[in-house]
């Protein structure tokens, strides 16, 4: 413990020190100034340090890339994938004319095949963050269609059917140069590493700091490429569940009042949490213990 | 921040106050010397310590490891005030920890704490 | 803060009478409870806790149990004015924790 107090009295001379540079050095640079590429390079070099064994492409499964043990369980289990029955039923609802004889694929770029490494996008029509679920629903009520509910359910099967149509393409999310598309940027990073709860969590808590380790049952999975095999079906959960889903329940588990699916955070955290999986591969569906 | 540091420990003394002022007659303040069982029940409680979701020690059932094992706290923490700090608040000691400010964040209340840290020295 | 520990264990020591509260006194505490839930809301961090117990004062407060009320509206503000103190200090504090 004294060592860190003395640490800590070090590192605050170092403080003291850069900023009596700063002054005397006039231009020193603002240091919060938001430079997403470099965010990105950082946040894939740490990961790639703290898990040498594990392929970069492998962070696209979660928990089992930085288990083993978990590896072969999962290996057994995919013999029969628990998300068949999804993506059958996502297959279906996505070829299904809408009463007004369109469909999905009239909504999205190559109709709606492999497109899923290019959500979430920045929409600089609305000015804001459009993610592929909540594209699917602008697309419903378009066509005068209702909005599915977005954590379960037939939501969870046709992004399914769209994430396997986009197996193995890379994540390929652009901030466009925008003002709005920064700041968007940079609401997700803030979200992602601020404390919030009673328990003292932030997002980074448990899938940066805790990475890899064991939570109970639980391995965490590593931040990068954390939405990459989404949707999930969790065994826990006993069911499918969307990005929503998850963020919903971690939030909970943070002793925090989870955001509406949807709300603004949550759009700019999964903008910025895709921006940092750039390059890692889309594996959806995913399964989970 | 040490201002609010006093502030949220005057409002949580104040709660216990009254938490104490309307609870029944007789409040154990000091909870030094119960039996470790007591502390184990609430350190074990997932509504309560929950400290099996990261640390492993004699009686836990999974293989918890976001932070160190706990043993041998008697030789490793001789001085009690540094428990109960670290309970308190371990955000105090190593701002990015993980380790939930059990005091500070009123998950545990004062004899909680004190039934947690006789049940540590057990260890 | 040693003195507040001081006082705070010698007024639990002493066996204290318990005071009833009364209706009044759970209204008022149940209002202070909201104003520093909402101030926690405005800053886009309610805690789950906070929101239970309130919820639990107000369900107390119709079926008559101020004292209750009052315990439970007390915990909730105290909560809620931690949250407050939390999302102040993480204002700052998160651009600690990214990884550069
Ligand atoms: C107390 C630790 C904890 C905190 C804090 C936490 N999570 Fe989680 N998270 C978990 C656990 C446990 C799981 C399930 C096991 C796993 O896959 O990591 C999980 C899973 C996830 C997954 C799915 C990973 C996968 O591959 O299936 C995502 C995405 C996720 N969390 C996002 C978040 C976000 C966003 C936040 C902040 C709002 C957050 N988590 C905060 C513990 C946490
Ligand atoms: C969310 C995870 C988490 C929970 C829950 C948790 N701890 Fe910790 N604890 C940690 C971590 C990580 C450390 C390492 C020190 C640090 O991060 O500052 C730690 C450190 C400690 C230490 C210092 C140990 C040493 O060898 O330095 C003690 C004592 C301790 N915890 C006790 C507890 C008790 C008792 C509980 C339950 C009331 C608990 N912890 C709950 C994560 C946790």
């Amino acid at each position: 413990m004294p060592n860190r107090r003395i640490r800590a009295r070090a590192s605050l001379r170092v403080a003291v020190l850069a900023a009596a540079v700063a002054v005397l050095g006039g231009a020193a640079p603002a240091p919060d100034k938001t430079d997403p590429l470099a965010d990105q390079k950082a946040f894939q070099a740490s990961f790639g340090e703290r898990f040498p064994q594990v392929p970069f492409a492998d962070f696209a499964n979660g928990p089992y890339a930085v288990s083993a043990p978990m590896r072969k369980q999962w290996e057994d289990i995919m013999q029969f994938p628990p998300y068949d029955f999804a993506l059958d039923e996502g297959k279906t609802a996505f070829e299904t004319p809408f009463a007004n004889g369109k469909s999905y694929a009239d909504c999205f770029a190559n109709k709606g095949i492999g497109v899923r490494q290019d959500f979430p996008y920045f929409d600089t029509k609305t000015g804001e963050v459009a993610t592929l679920d909540g594209t699917i629903n602008r697309c419903r009520e378009a066509n005068g269609e209702k909005p599915l509910p977005y954590q379960v359910g037939l939501m969870a099967s046709i992004t399914a059917y769209m994430a396997e149509t986009s197996r193995d393409k890379p994540f390929d999310i652009k901030i466009p140069d925008d003002p709005r598309a920064r700041a968007a940027y940079e609401d997700g990073k803030e979200y992602f590493y601020t404390r919030r709860g009673q328990l003292n969590f932030s997002c980074a808590s448990c899938h940066v700091g805790a990475a890899g380790q064991r939570l109970r049952g639980d391995i965490l999975a590593p931040a990068i490429g954390i939405l990459a095999a989404f949707p999930i079906y969790r065994s826990d959960w006993g069911s499918m569940g969307t990005i929503d889903r998850r963020f919903t329940s971690c939030s909970a588990q943070m002793r925090s009042e989870p955001l509406p699916p949807q709300d603004k955070s949550y759009r700019d955290l999964e903008y910025f949490l895709s921006y940092m999986s750039n390059g890692v591969p889309i594996s959806g569906p995913g399964t989970r213990p | 921040m040490t201002k609010a540091v006093t502030r949220a420990i005057f409002h949580g003394g104040i709660a216990a106050v009254l938490l104490a002022l309307l609870g029944t007659a007789s409040v154990q303040v000091f909870a030094q010397g119960t039996a470790p069982s007591a502390g184990q029940a609430v350190a074990f409680d997932r509504t309560k310590g929950n400290c099996l979701a990261c640390h492993t020690m004699r009686g836990s059932d999974v293989p918890s490891n976001v932070g160190p094992e706990l043993n041998d706290m008697k030789a490793r923490f001789p001085d009690r005030a540094d428990l109960i700090a670290i309970l308190q608040n371990e955000e105090a000691r190593n701002p990015q920890t993980i380790m939930p400010s059990f005091g500070r964040n009123l998950i545990l209340d004062h004899q909680e704490i004190e039934q947690i840290v006789d049940f540590l020295y057990s260890l | 803060m040693t003195r507040v520990a001081l006082a705070f264990m010698l007024l639990c020591s002493v066996p204290i009478a318990a005071h009833a509260a009364d209706k009044s006194e759970a209204e008022s505490a149940i209002a202070g409870a909201v104003k520093a839930e909402d101030a926690a809301g405005k800053l886009g961090n309610r805690w789950i806790p906070a929101e239970a117990s309130l919820k639990a004062a107000k369900a107390a407060f119709t079926s008559g149990s101020w004292d209750a009320a009052v315990a439970e509206a007390t915990r909730a503000r105290l909560l809620a004015e931690r949250a407050v103190e939390q999302s102040n200090e993480q204002k700052t504090a998160w651009r600690d924790a990214v990884i550069r």
